[in-house]
This record gives C-alpha cells, sequence and structure tokens, in this order.
C-alpha cells in the first residue's frame, strides 16, 4: 500500500497549518495509546491479566507440567480424591484430573481464541466495507445483520451446530460465526462516526484509493472498539463453546476440554465432587480474567461496548 | 403515537420474515440428506430413498420449497419430527410450560435482583456496597450456568438434602434452576441500572427537587428512579432472549424436561424439523417480547414516539 505513493507524504503529515484543521485524530498518537496509564493504574486490570497469563502458561506447559497421559486409563485408580501422586484427584475411568486440566486448557482457550478471531476478522471485514461502502450494499448487509441478531447468540451457535454436526470444531466454528453480526454493527457504527471526519476527506483529496483510506484512516479510529468488544467475546466464546460440549455438541470423548470434563463430573457430584470443581474454577477464571481485562479496557479506552 | 406503534408492528413482521428465511436457508445448505437420515438403518433400498425424498418435497426447486415452508409456518404447521413421525408442535407443546416457567422465574430473579442491586449501588457509589455488588456482577457473568449449577445442587441438594437436584413439577423444583439463570442476566442489569441512576441524579431535574426541598425518598422513587428504569426495562427485553437460549443449558444441568432437551436430542439425532421449530419458536417470542417492551417503552416515555 505504502509503496504506490514514494514520494508522496500521507496526508495526515503534510506541513504546515493545513494539517491542523486536516487531522487533528492523526497528529496524536491512535487513540488507543495515550490512557495506557489508566489501565496500569487499574487493579482490576492487573488481576485479570495475572490469572491469564498464569491459565495461559499452564496450557502451555503441559507436557512438562502433566506428567501422566491425560486419556492413561487406570481401573485400579478409580475417583481417588485429591493428592500428592494426584493433585485434582482422578475420575471415573482413573484419569488423572490435573493433566486433563491442562491438556483441556490448550484445546478450551485455543478453541476460544479462534472462535474470536473467526468472530472478529470478517466481521471488522464486513462493518469496514458496509460503513465505507455506504449505499445499497451497506443497506443490504446491515439488513442481514440485523436479522442475524434478532437471534439469541447461543440459539445461532446450536442452530450451526446441528447443521455441522457435534464436534468440538463444529461448536468452535459455530460460536464464531454467531459472533460476526456483532462486530459488523459495532464496526459500521465505528466507521460511519469517523468517514465524514475532515481527515478521511483529506486523504481522499489528495488520491489516496479507498482500500489505503479504509486501512490506514479509518481501521485505527475503531481499533479500540474491536480490542474491547474482541476481550469481551472471548469470554463469551469460552462459555458458549464449554456449554456446548457440556450438552454433548461439542468436544466428544476421550478428549479432555474443559466442558466436557464438567459433564463427566456431574453425574459424580456426591461421591468424587473434584471431577467437576477444577474444570469448573478453570473456566469461571478463565472468563473471569478476559471480562476484567475487557472492562478494564473498556473505561481505559473509552468505549461504549452496549448498543 | 399509534402510527408509531403500527410502525414497530410491521418492523416486527418484517423481523420474523427475515428470522424465518435464515432458518430455512440454513437448514437447506445443510449436506445431508433428510430421506436418507429418515430411513437410515433400516435398509431401505435407493428408490425408496428417491420416493420419500419425492414425498418430503425435496426435489422440488428452492423456492417452491421456499414458498411451501412460508405457507405452512404461518399456518402454524411445523412439520413433522424425522424420528417420531409426530408434529412438531405436538412435541413443542408437551415441552413448553416447563420451558416458560423456568425463563419467566429466571426473569423475575433477573429483575429483582439486578434493578434491586444496581440502585442500592447507585444511592451508595464508591461505598463497599457499590463495589461489591459491580464485582459480584463481573463475576455473574463469567461463572457458566453449567458449573453455579452444579454447585448448588452440591450444597443445597448433596450436602443440605433442602430441595430437589433434578426434575419439575414445583416451585421447590424450580428455585436453583431460575436462580442460576437468573443472575448472570442480573449481572448486566445491575451495571446498566447503576450507571443510568447515576446519570439520573445528576440531572438538573433533580437539583431542582432538592431546591424545593422534596423529601429524599420522593425524589428517588418518583424521579430518578422512574427515568433510570427506561434502559433497564430495554435491557430486560433484550436479555429475554438471552434468559430463553439460557434455558437448553440449565436444563440439562437440572435435568429438566423442556424445549431444551428436546433441542440438544434434535441436533445429536439431526432431526431438522424439530430444530427447525424450536429455533422459530424461541426466536419468534424474543422478537414478541421486543416488540412488547418498545410499546411499554412507548408509554411510559412519551420521548421514545418522537423518533
Amino acid at each position: 500500500m505504502t509503496q504506490s505513493f514514494p514520494n508522496h507524504p500521507p496526508a495526515q503529515q503534510l506541513p504546515g497549518a493545513a494539517t491542523e484543521l486536516l487531522a487533528p485524530a492523526r497528529l496524536q498518537p491512535p487513540s488507543w495509546m495515550p490512557q495506557h496509564r489508566a489501565l496500569r493504574q487499574n487493579p482490576a486490570a492487573w488481576v485479570g491479566a495475572s490469572i491469564l497469563v498464569l491459565v495461559v502458561a499452564l496450557s502451555l506447559a503441559a507436557p512438562w507440567l502433566a506428567g501422566v497421559d491425560p486419556l492413561a486409563t487406570a481401573p485400579a485408580a478409580q475417583l481417588m480424591p485429591p493428592s500428592l501422586s494426584h493433585p485434582a484427584g482422578t475420575d471415573l475411568l482413573g484419569r488423572d484430573v490435573w493433566s486433563r486440566l491442562l491438556w483441556g486448557g490448550r484445546l478450551s482457550l485455543g478453541a476460544g481464541l479462534f472462535a474470536t478471531t473467526l468472530a472478529v476478522l470478517p466481521g471488522t471485514l464486513l462493518g469496514l466495507v458496509a460503513g465505507y461502502a455506504g449505499g445499497r450494499l451497506d443497506m443490504i448487509l446491515m439488513r442481514v445483520v440485523d436479522v442475524l441478531l434478532a437471534f439469541p447468540s447461543l440459539l445461532l451457535a446450536l442452530t450451526i451446530v446441528a447443521l455441522l454436526g457435534p464436534g468440538l470444531v463444529s461448536a468452535t466454528l459455530a460460536v464464531g460465526l454467531a459472533g460476526i453480526p456483532r462486530f459488523a454493527r459495532v464496526v459500521r457504527g465505528g466507521v460511519l462516526a469517523v468517514r465524514s471526519e475532515p481527515f478521511v476527506e483529506a486523504a481522499r483529496v489528495v488520491g489516496c484509493r479507498p482500500q489505503r483510506i479504509v486501512l490506514r484512516h479509518v481501521a485505527p479510529n475503531v481499533l479500540s472498539a474491536i480490542i474491547v468488544l474482541g476481550s469481551l467475546e472471548l469470554g463469551y466464546a469460552l462459555l458458549s463453546i464449554g456449554a456446548l460440549s457440556f450438552l454433548g455438541l461439542g468436544t466428544q470423548p476421550p478428549t479432555p476440554e474443559w466442558g466436557i470434563m464438567l459433564a463427566e463430573g456431574r453425574l459424580l457430584l456426591r461421591h468424587a465432587p473434584w471431577v467437576s470443581a477444577f474444570p469448573g474454577l478453570a473456566i469461571t477464571l478463565s472468563v473471569l480474567a478476559v471480562n476484567l481485562l475487557g472492562d478494564a479496557l473498556r473505561d481505559a479506552l473509552d468505549v461504549r461496548t452496549a448498543g | 403515537m399509534f402510527l408509531f406503534g403500527i410502525r414497530r408492528l410491521l418492523t416486527a413482521l418484517v423481523a420474523l420474515w427475515g428470522m424465518a428465511t435464515v432458518v430455512f436457508l440454513l437448514l437447506r445448505v445443510l449436506p445431508g440428506d433428510p430421506a436418507e437420515t429418515l430411513l437410515a438403518g433400516s435398509g431401505a433400498s435407493p428408490e425408496a430413498i428417491a420416493l420419500t425424498r419425492q414425498q418430503m418435497g425435496l426435489d422440488d426447486p428452492l423456492p417452491v420449497q421456499y414458498g411451501r415452508y412460508l405457507l405452512s409456518t404461518a399456518r402454524g404447521d411445523l412439520g413433522r419430527s424425522l424420528f417420531s413421525n409426530r408434529p412438531v408442535t405436538l412435541a413443542i407443546a408437551e415441552q413448553l410450560p416447563a420451558t416458560l416457567h423456568l425463563a419467566m422465574a429466571a426473569w423475575l430473579v433477573m429483575a429483582v435482583v439486578g434493578i434491586g442491586l444496581g440502585i442500592l449501588a447507585a444511592l451508595r457509589a464508591g461505598s463497599w456496597v457499590d463495589r461489591l455488588t459491580m464485582g459480584g456482577a463481573v463475576l455473574g457473568v463469567s461463572v457458566p450456568i453449567f458449573w453455579s449449577g452444579l454447585l448448588l445442587i452440591s450444597i443445597f441438594s448433596v450436602g443440605l438434602n433442602w430441595l430437589p437436584a433434578t426434575g419439575a413439577g414445583s416451585w421447590r423444583h424450580l428455585v436453583m434452576p431460575a436462580i442460576v439463570l437468573g443472575l448472570v442476566g442480573a449481572g448486566p442489569l445491575a451495571r446498566l441500572v447503576r450507571s443510568s441512576l447515576l446519570d439520573v441524579l445528576h440531572a438538573d431535574y433533580i437539583t431542582v427537587a432538592r431546591g424545593k426541598g422534596l423529601p429524599s425518598r420522593i425524589i428517588i422513587t418518583r424521579h430518578a428512579v422512574r427515568n433510570a428504569m427506561i434502559p433497564a426495562i430495554n435491557l430486560m427485553g433484550l436479555q429475554a432472549g438471552f434468559l430463553l437460549a439460557g434455558t437448553v443449558v440449565t436444563e440439562t444441568v437440572f435435568a429438566r424436561p423442556g424445549l431444551g432437551r428436546v433441542m440438544v436430542d434434535a441436533i445429536l439425532w439431526k432431526d431438522l424439523p424439530v430444530v427447525q421449530g424450536v429455533v422459530l419458536l424461541i426466536a419468534a417470542t424474543y422478537i414478541a417480547i421486543n416488540l412488547l417492551v418498545d410499546l411499554t417503552i412507548m408509554v411510559i416515555d412519551p420521548r421514545s414516539r418522537q423518533t
């Protein structure tokens, strides 16, 4: 993109007084930079970030920390309470819950992250296109988005799973796809707010191509909204994928994943509460961490997520 | 006002039509063949499958199928289950009451807890009550229903033996599921009530009311809370969709009969007419609730009639 105008300074860097009028927004650092201090001073952000780092690190270190194969059954070691050799106890098949928890974290967190990406990228692209192009394309896209938003999100995900058949991949796809309309809506709103700003018009006047205007001038200004909404979406995706697995529509046994581990522990509440307690705690802590971070980002970046 | 109501009603009808279309398109792009699913395992010959396809109208062009689908759906005919061959409406009607009881009880829990704590937090803004409530709100949306439900069962059924863990039939069966589902919705509601009440409390007319020497109690109940409730009512309508979809998970946790169980089984068995019926019903209920919410707001807030 940059190479197409080798000797042409970008519009927002034109020297002289005109710049002040034309491009106030881009003379400063991007809108999500200066509030770093607010974020650093927010204790909730620290708590969230610490938990998240811990959970991710534990999952990544599964091969070294798990000790035992998460799939290895041991009939002699059924439903053993937490002990030194099994820090989180064992389940009905004698499998080590700690090992399943760590390996399960890779799948749960990975699937959540993938679903979020799947919602963010196409959703952002659609929102940018609709918002910047306007006119009939915008109208058609937004009508479709509105209809999709009329479905409760989990219901839409369930419908997509019905289409694709049960499994972790389809559950992840379903949760991701169901999130696209939300991003398209919010990003389009952000684009509409900046598309008639002087710095965008200036870029148009100096002859920037539409792709460059959208990517270099419009997109950075909706970035903070995407970051905030994306972090909250990650929490939502973790919960939804866990719920689908719990319902038997996501991960299939014997694969370790937090949602299905909870489902397996459901009938053991009386005799072996640890089988469901640890995966439940793992999901809750992860989602809590992401939500605390998302809320702190929202406050720091001053983004309105409602509406 | 009358015109506005009519226009809002038309929007709802368009939304219904769009929703029915999305469901049709989603379920018709399915790679599988309903006729084969229906006869799977019965050793039916390819000819028999072809005949069934013809009888089910699957050989007709898509627009013809779409027209027939819209007509029959509008008449309330949702087709027959691929497995039991019973009308889908009958299967739904049997299970609907249990789900509605749950959704309504959860909605009540959400409204009472969300509004109550929101008002409390706003009136004591900055205090420990406020911080505790807002912390609880984040925790509330972070705990998966399928774990908080199990926790309540461990405590109140397994431990204290106060409430039945599973099943339906009496109010005692409804307590835990309604609390679990309702509290998830209460978090965002409490936050919204708090922030909108804080906004209102700083408005000029509250200062005027104070200046007139009105007692605090009157100012808060007559002036502040009433105006702060409008965004809350809006959110409660939107949350109704979440609660309806959430019944699917809640019913599984507490092994309650209801639409959720019907839906999950239908997805597992690829019984698409049933999936379609449940999705249509829940989405239509959601649209109807939000129509009611908008009309309610129109009645209590004259400003909304002008837009």
